[in-house]
């Protein structure tokens, strides 16, 4: 495991060849970040599911036939994968963030804190549900899947000027939207924070 | 004046920066950071930063989404191995792969040895015990007396 032959490019190759260790390698490799990826997208856990699945069943009848040309296949995938969430969001609307209520976190010290951390996730969610398709995805992948502009701009498809326009604008109206509730969030995370130290 | 503009130029391109790209100067493209990380950094630009430290702060609250095994599992199980097309090449690169060296060697040690007593059996030939050739001619016998039986079964029978 974990060879140095076991890139990406070569795993697909081996599993375009019927080797199921590979595609298996490279289930194990991708899944979390495609999943994450649609989750955000879709905004729940069901449909990002299908959609992660509806991936890989793509990647698997191509496989054989997959040939490098420029784009990695990390960003390959990506981009089938935003290509399905995007084809599923232009039939139905995104899903309303889970169960539509705010759950309590699991790991807070306290009840109160358990369920203060599950209306600002819950708050969040919301706000991240609200934005448009393209300012969420550059959020998305520069953000939460931690790629580098240039990255995201090939995932995307668009210029690195037009990601960092995405981005601003993505973040100012995520500002806008969470203004109402940041003096009451921003008080309670301090509070959190003396309850850590105290 | 053209100090003043520059400086103003500058505020507007970390500005920016800290817009996109959120208060962690680290998480900036290469080139941002080197030419305004310092700036980035100050006084001047504390608000700012706090601003957008506050939005990553929120980003970090919300729902980190994790696999199932369950569907990891289902995305194994829907691979359905093609047909075999083995090309002379995938064929090569497969059998030099470092990790195929050992089957490959052990696949050509078989085929020498299989060689090798193919020989030795033309040219020393066997010698049989009485009773060996018995088993053989009784063996040879009942093939012999199978391949008749299946004529037969194709006999075409006459015509009512």
């Amino acid at each position: 495991m974990g060879q140095e032959s076991d890139t990406d490019e070569a795993l697909v190759s081996r599993a375009g060849r019927g080797d199921r260790s590979a595609a298996a390698m490279l289930v194990e490799r991708h899944t979390d970040k495609i999943y994450a990826c649609c989750f955000r997208i879709l905004g729940g856990k069901h449909a990002a599911e299908d959609a992660a699945q509806e991936t890989f069943l793509r990647l698997w009848k191509h496989a054989g036939k997959w040939k490098q040309k420029g784009a990695k296949f990390e960003t390959w995938l990506y981009r089938i994968a935003m290509n399905i969430c995007f084809d599923q969001l232009r039939k139905t609307r995104r899903e309303a963030p889970e169960d539509a209520a705010p759950e309590l976190v699991d790991g807070a010290d306290r009840p109160d804190q358990a369920l203060f951390l599950g209306q600002r996730r819950f708050a969040i969610d919301n706000a991240l549900s609200q934005l448009p398709e393209r300012q969420l995805l550059a959020i998305t992948l520069c953000h939460f899947q931690e790629m580098t502009n240039i990255e995201a701009a090939e995932v995307m498809g668009v210029s690195v000027d037009a990601i960092e326009s995405l981005l601003a604008r993505g973040r100012r109206a995520l500002r806008e939207q969470l203004a109402p509730m940041r003096e009451n969030l921003m008080g309670k995370m301090s509070d959190e924070t003396n309850a850590h130290v105290n | 004046m053209k100090q003043m503009r520059t400086s103003t130029d500058n505020f507007e391109a970390v500005k920016r920066c800290f817009d996109a790209y959120g208060g962690d100067i680290t998480h900036w493209p290469a080139e941002a950071r080197e030419r305004f990380g310092a700036f980035a950094r100050s006084d001047e630009l504390a608000a700012v930063r706090l601003e957008a430290e506050t939005l990553d702060g929120f980003l970090g609250a919300a729902s980190a989404p994790q696999v199932s095994v369950d569907l990891k599992n289902r995305i194994i199980a829907q691979y359905d191995a093609p047909p075999a097309t083995m090309t002379i090449r995938g064929l090569l690169s497969d059998l030099f792969t470092p990790r195929r060296f050992i089957p490959a060697g052990a696949f050509a040690g078989i085929g020498a040895l299989g060689l090798a007593s193919g020989i030795l059996s033309v040219n020393v030939g066997y010698a049989m015990t009485p009773e060996a050739e018995a088993y053989a001619y009784v063996y040879s016998d009942s093939v012999i007396s199978l391949e008749a039986f299946d004529e037969e079964e194709e006999v075409q029978w006459d015509e009512d």
